[in-house]
């Protein structure tokens, strides 16, 4: 325990020295504790539609109202619910896939990993959003077609990382080791390989994050998210074609994307310094 | 080891023997893609739940006879292998049914007169996200370390993770709604004749800048970054060392020898870059309602014109495959070691 | 007047860890036509003093001294001045073996391209004089369309050389260049280099770790250790007489001629960390003679006779006692 918490230590004091690393943080506690704690943060109902439509932003109406008259700030901070939950969601399929196919490619070798190689070339070749519209457009709008679309697509790039990873890790003389005590690959796999690359994962795993909150954004934008579980993405989706633009409402364009950004950027900052200080082997 | 020998002469290869084997090595790779692209499009609507005549027909009630038409068109009474077989031969000749929301045209005919738009916008972008992306992944790798490399790297996270439409709505709404400097949308002015061919280019670029200048924000974040990173590499190199001892100036130093080593990874980066943007199209074309084969698929989404949309997915696909083998002879090209 | 003279040369490079002090006050003379040699074990300095001599310290700065090519002051010179010395008249043989050529552009390329920065002449004949180059350094002049990858270690370090020689320049700087080579190919190039430099009458900056390298090669060797000199005399009078314990430390242990180790084997101890070098004489630390004197008073220069000098407080004693 003392250990564990020396280590923690440790990296912070690494990690802290990173000015972008440390504003990411920052940037998404502070985010992340407003769309949890939505209800306390929210000045209004997000499905009241009792304001007067397009409201510019006032004193009543921080962020002004949208076509329907409902208030935009207290939209977006709901919406933000559902924008982290898919992005997390989304990430965590896609690492789960991504690691273990790289981890049965890079450690088995051969001729799995020729074949699993083989498939991860093409599928990083075929392009992705196009691919991801058409799946989605066959399943009709939804947040799990979103998800779905996404886990497809979204694991290649991380299991050549892994794959790379492994390859490197697998002639250290602690897996030569444990293969003469008799131990079978499964068990060397997840008990001494993984165990040594969950840094990469852990950093790799917040950047696609980011990966995944974009790509719920665009689809959404594309009409292919959920109309009554509204994201940012969807809240721009109406945006677009409910007439924001005709009728001047900056108020509404302009505030979703930012937090997109913001938030996106800060699991960005935060994973690029993850990637380099476990790439320093700092971390460990 | 034969030291004399070796000394002596110099590693003598076969070009044109190595030239035939690239390209069949490459020919193979881009085959299989092409029948990854084939197997998908010819899955997904077969896969999804539901009759594949309801897919099909996009959801519309039907009357028997066409029902009927429908299976044999796609020959859905058929065994799988025999489905696929059609369908192959049906899209090796360019033959992607009829659009269901431009009735009776062709898909394949649609899609050809928007994709000369698309590739417009695209490749003009792609030539400003590589020089802007070189110049100041350049211009950071020189100052490694300092505060203007810092700020360099914080910026261009930043507008990686800003989302493209949105950075294409911002650009609409500010340059276009509110200042009118730029076209609100279309690729030109609809039913404007033109003085001359000057004022139709004009035209034509005024409407293709914002979405240029959104394609350009998109991507050239990743160029700068990855030209930065090699580039830090290269300047620790003996040659570099080699480079300035002769007296050459700064600037021949980094843009001669350091970035001709630095640029091969960039270079490789490129077809996978260009498959990004094509998906990015498919966002700045429906913000600005440009009519190339990004705004086509957005619109097939909202009709639920599913031939075209799979004609549009495997277009881009070949597409795809076009760009990555340009883009390995231009990494040949660029690099005397690579022998194939 | 000498041909380049140094006096007094210190550099510092800045790192995370503290100010490296790379050079603690070098003296050295090059006359005209001469080869001198510099050895030590990495670390000591040598490299920096070639460095310095170019002016391509990176992350750290010349802090004192004097250079004098033909009386005329380097360090004061602005850059764009000092490019017009670099090549042309002070140029330097990097290792090739370590990527000192650049792995795009073929070996023609890479010569002419020195060869126009500095004089005004055609392309064409340019590439006719890097043709002629390679006949000299004895490689098939046709190379000049090869790219580096296609020539072996030992031809691309006699491309190397020709680019260096291209503008026949006052002084060259060879910066370990036999280093990773094969012994036979190794002994080739030496006799090539010493070959042409008698033929062009150049002065050569000839920098190694390796002692049996600089006694072929070289007139006179400067021995450094701790980024100071310890001695340096002619190469006879060297390998006949050496004073300070160190020289004669590095020529007992000559290394291995099959194993390319930059580690001396009869000498224990590691060398001295430079951000913090010791007090009095830097060798201390290693020296099986070491004396309450050599930890506290940093030894001067003694004269033995002529151009022999040494940095050792025990010096005359010891010769005496021979």
């Amino acid at each position: 325990m003392r250990s564990e918490l020396r280590k923690i230590d440790r990296f912070w004091r690494v990690y802290k020295k990173r000015k972008s690393a440390v504003a990411g943080l920052i940037i998404l506690t502070v985010l992340v504790t407003i769309i949890v704690f939505a209800p306390v943060f929210s000045p209004y109902d997000p499905d009241a539609k009792d304001a007067i439509p397009f409201t510019p932003p006032g004193s009543e109406h921080l962020l002004g109202t949208n076509d329907i008259g409902v208030d935009i700030l207290s939209e977006m901070i709901y919406a933000g619910r559902v924008s982290l939950i898919v992005g997390i969601t989304a990430a965590g399929i896609v690492v789960f896939i991504g690691s273990l196919i790289g981890l049965f490619a890079g450690f088995l070798g051969g001729w799995v990993d020729e074949i699993l190689m083989r498939i991860t070339d093409i599928v990083i070749i075929l392009p992705r959003f196009p691919l991801m519209i058409v799946m989605a457009a066959y399943l009709g709008p939804g947040v799990w077609t979103i998800i779905f679309a996404y886990s497809i697509v979204g694991w290649p790039s991380l299991t050549r990382q892994i794959r790379s990873q492994i390859l490197s890790v697998k002639e250290a003389s602690f897996i030569e080791a444990s293969r003469a005590t008799g131990a079978g690959n499964i068990r060397i796999m997840f008990t001494h390989v993984l165990p040594n690359i969950q840094g990469i994962i852990i950093a790799n795993g917040v950047m696609e994050i980011m990966f995944a909150i974009l790509t719920e954004a665009g689809l959404s934008f594309l009409g292919l998210g959920d109309p009554t579980q509204k994201s940012w993405g969807v809240m721009l989706y109406f945006a677009q074609i409910q007439g924001a633009f005709l009728r001047g409402a900056w108020w509404w364009i302009f505030p979703p994307g930012i937090c997109i950004a913001l938030i996106s950027c800060s699991f960005n900052y935060i994973g690029t310094a993850l990637n380099d200080l476990f790439g320093l082997k700092l971390g460990k | 080891m034969p030291v004399s020998r070796l000394d002596a002469g110099i590693v003598q290869k076969g070009d044109f023997q190595l030239t035939s084997r690239w390209w069949i090595n490459r020919g193979v790779s881009s085959l299989l893609v092409l029948v990854a692209a084939l197997v998908v499009n010819f899955a997904i609507p077969r896969l999804m739940p539901g009759s594949p005549v309801d897919i099909f027909s996009g959801g519309v009630k039907l009357t028997r006879e066409a029902r009927q038409a429908i299976v044999e068109r796609f020959g859905l009474d058929e065994s799988v292998w025999e489905q696929f077989y059609k369908y192959v031969v049906n899209a090796v000749q360019g033959d992607f049914g009829v659009s269901f929301f431009y009735y009776p045209q062709p898909v394949i005919e649609v899609i050809m007169e928007a994709l000369p738009w698309t590739l417009l916008i695209l490749v003009t972008a792609m030539i400003f996200q590589v020089v802007i992306g070189y110049w100041l992944g350049a211009m950071a790798a020189w100052k490694a370390g300092s505060k203007t490399d810092a700020i360099l790297q914080a910026v261009s996270l930043f507008v990686f993770s800003t989302p493209l439409f949105w950075v294409a709505m911002v650009l609409l709404y500010v340059f276009g709604y509110q200042l009118g400097w730029f076209p609100l949308g279309g690729a030109y002015t609809i039913g404007e004749i033109y003085e001359s061919a000057w004022d139709q280019a004009l035209d034509v670029i005024k409407h293709a800048t914002l979405p240029v200048i959104s394609l350009i924000i998109a991507q050239y974040a990743t160029y700068q970054l990855i030209l930065r990173n090699s580039m830090v590499a290269v300047l620790k190199e003996q040659y570099i060392l080699t480079a300035e001892a002769k007296g050459l100036s700064k600037g021949r130093v980094k843009h001669r020898h350091a970035a001709r080593n630095a640029l091969l990874p960039m270079v490789t980066f490129l077809s996978l870059s260009f498959a990004i943007s094509l998906g990015g199209s498919v966002f700045v074309e429906t913000v600005f309602s440009y009519p190339g084969v990004g705004k086509l698929i957005f619109d097939s989404v909202m009709s639920r014109d599913y031939p075209m949309l799979q004609g549009c997915f495997f277009l881009f696909s070949l597409v795809v495959i076009a760009v990555n083998i340009f883009v390995d002879l231009i990494y040949r090209f660029l690099d005397p070691r690579i022998a194939y | 007047m000498s041909l380049l003279s140094i006096e007094n040369l210190k550099t510092h490079y800045y790192t995370d860890s503290g100010v490296v002090k790379a050079l603690g006050g070098v003296d050295l003379i090059l006359e005209k036509g001469e080869s001198v040699g510099i050895a030590g074990e990495s670390g000591c300095g040598k490299s920096t003093l070639a460095l310095s001599l170019i002016r391509l310290i990176k992350n750290g700065e010349i802090i004192h001294g004097k250079i004098r090519l033909e009386g005329q002051s380097l360090l004061e010179l602005p850059e764009k001045e000092f490019n017009r010395i670099r090549w042309n008249r002070i140029s330097m043989i990097s290792q090739a073996a370590m990527g000192g050529l650049n792995p795009v552009f073929t070996i023609g390329t890479q010569i002419v391209e020195g060869i126009l920065q500095h004089r005004k002449m055609k392309k064409r004949a340019a590439m006719a004089l890097a043709r002629e180059l390679l006949r000299k350094v004895e490689i098939d002049p046709d190379m000049v369309k090869n790219y580096p990858h296609q020539l072996s270690g030992g031809m691309k370090q006699r491309a190397m050389i020709a680019m260096a020689l291209a503008l026949e320049p006052d002084v060259v700087i060879a910066d370990e260049p036999t280093t990773a080579l094969d012994v036979v190919i190794q002994a080739q190039i030496i006799k090539m280099l010493r070959k042409l430099q008698k033929e062009m009458n150049l002065s050569v900056l000839f920098i190694s770790h390796d002692l049996s390298i600089l006694a072929q090669a070289c007139d006179r060797i400067m021995i450094m250790y701790g980024g100071k000199c310890m001695e340096s005399g002619d190469t006879a009078t060297l390998f006949k007489n050496p004073q300070h314990p160190y020289t004669r430390a590095l020529i007992n242990a000559f290394p291995d001629l099959k194993s390319r180790r930059d580690k001396l084997t009869g000498l224990p101890g590691n060398t001295p960390d430079m951000t913090n070098p010791p007090t009095g004489c830097c060798f201390h630390p290693r020296c099986a003679l070491v004396k309450d004197r050599c930890i506290s008073e940093q030894p001067v220069r003694q004269e033995i006779n002529g151009d022999h000098v040494v940095y050792c407080h025990f010096a005359k004693p010891l010769s005496e006692e021979n």
